[in-house]
């Protein structure tokens, strides 16, 4: 084996990664609050208008991105969308491509969350004159929320972990700059050892933010 | 829309849909397989082996499966390890799966109640007979399940394995759009495959189960004892 290790250059090359850090906590922040933000609508409106045809038309969409790869999800907005005319940059295609994804599994969490909520919850709160949306603030949310954010943020662990696919649509995030360093250094060890031990890193912190969620969370029993 | 373009492409797209299913039976065997010895020597081995398979399992569980895809494409050559694309991206995909696999495996195992393993204790069961006679009938029906559903997982992280030249579907496809610039049509059929693919495991994962049910087996050992 002819390859030396060079470990300073790990050290010379950490700080042009900091522009790719903040770049993959910024597409994960904006996919995932806007794949909340359609979960959440998705799951309520289903619930309001329980009707046939919307919860057709729901399953449909969470079977669809549930079942596609994340790259072919991403590929799509990327290059055919342009095509039918709506023009986005690479850095939004990720994060549509990445929300639409994770939605659906969302929307999945939220929705089986929704039927542990008791009906009486709802008639009760309608008796006592809670208009909807004071309703779904103070009654029903809460509860909703101490159901389904253990899993959702079990899933937003996982949702890190995906926005590594956005380098294969030209988001310069950290995987997409190592494979770019890779390419003109010739390093390939070290700069996969930086991607593997930034990822650990950021996961490792929404795994901490999940145990201190659960922690919180957890009923008080006396 | 125009799909000639893709009619004309068949074969090869026929190949790398061979590829991708390649992969994943590869994947879907293996994973579990490697990630059972791993899952049992953290319940049963020493304390230092199951320190040591935690570890495993929280690296593989934090790091991106295109990132070891990528370790395994570019540093394993630097390690002086030479292997083709396909070997190094499924060596990846089966590394990354085990993580999970590991977990799945560990919670099927700590659903046995501890009494039957103090019971097999008392009865003086070597510790071998105990797993194959009492703990894994019970267990793997616990974890069937959950890794059936990674393996819907898998079958999507193959795709990533295109990134690192292995022909299978999405690589055949991307390759066919930068050919031809026709990415709607491609894309479509691209995912109706994958869809296909995902319905497929879901039909063989409730004929799994049906079959690990406690109430088929009993049924199957009626039939045999009247043969």
């Amino acid at each position: 084996m002819g390859y030396d290790f060079d470990w300073s250059l790990i050290l010379r090359i950490l700080p042009r990664f900091q522009d790719a850090i903040w770049l993959t906590v910024k597409l994960y922040l904006c996919a995932q609050l806007l794949s909340i933000a359609l979960a959440f609508s998705m799951a309520v409106a289903g619930n309001i208008w329980a009707s046939r045809p919307l919860g057709r038309v729901l399953g449909f969409y969470s079977w669809l991105f549930r079942g596609l790869p994340e790259l072919i999800v991403l590929l799509f907005c990327f290059l055919a969308l342009p095509d039918l005319g709506l023009r986005l940059s690479s850095f939004q295609s990720a994060m549509i491509g990445l929300a639409l994804v994770a939605s659906a599994y969302e929307y999945e969490i939220l929705r089986g969350a929704l039927t542990s909520i008791p009906a009486q919850q709802y008639e009760a709160s309608r008796a006592l004159g809670f208009p909807p949306g004071k309703m779904w603030r103070r009654i029903i949310g809460p509860q909703l929320m101490r159901v389904a954010l253990p899993s959702l943020l079990t899933f937003a662990c996982t949702s890190l972990k995906r926005t590594s696919v956005a380098s294969a649509v030209a988001v310069t995030e950290i995987m997409g700059m190592s494979r770019r360093l890779i390419d003109a250094l010739q390093k390939p060890f070290e700069l996969m050892a930086i991607a593997m031990v930034l990822y650990a890193v950021l996961s490792s912190i929404i795994m901490i933010a999940e145990v201190l969620a659960r922690r919180r969370l957890a009923l008080k029993s006396e | 829309m125009d799909f000639t373009v893709v009619w004309t492409a068949a074969p090869l797209i026929a190949k790398g849909i061979g590829m991708t299913v390649l992969l994943m039976a590869c994947v879907g065997t293996l994973a579990p397989l490697l990630a059972l010895p791993l899952a049992l020597a953290r319940e049963f081995g020493p304390a230092w082996a199951g320190r040591a398979v935690s570890a495993f399992t929280w690296a593989m569980r934090a790091v991106p499966t295109l990132v070891l895809l990528f370790f395994a494409y570019f540093g394993l050559p630097a390690l002086g390890i030479y292997l083709s694309p396909t070997l190094s991206a499924l060596g990846a995909l089966i590394v990354s799966a085990m993580g999970y696999n590991v977990e799945f495996l560990t919670s099927g195992l700590r659903a046995v109640p501890a009494a039957q393993i103090e019971t097999c204790r008392a009865l003086g069961m070597g510790q071998g007979k105990m797993i194959r006679r009492i703990v894994l009938p019970q267990a793997l029906p616990v974890a069937v399940p959950p890794l059936f559903s990674n393996l819907t997982l898998n079958l999507k992280g193959t795709s990533l394995a295109g990134l690192v030249a292995v022909p299978e579907l999405t690589s055949i496809i991307s390759g066919l759009i930068s050919e031809t610039y026709r990415p709607i049509e491609l894309l479509l059929v691209a995912g109706a495959i994958y869809l296909c693919l995902n319905s497929v495991l879901i039909w063989l994962q409730a004929r799994v189960e049906e079959r690990l049910d406690v109430r088929w087996r009993a049924a199957r050992a009626e039939r045999r004892a009247a043969a």
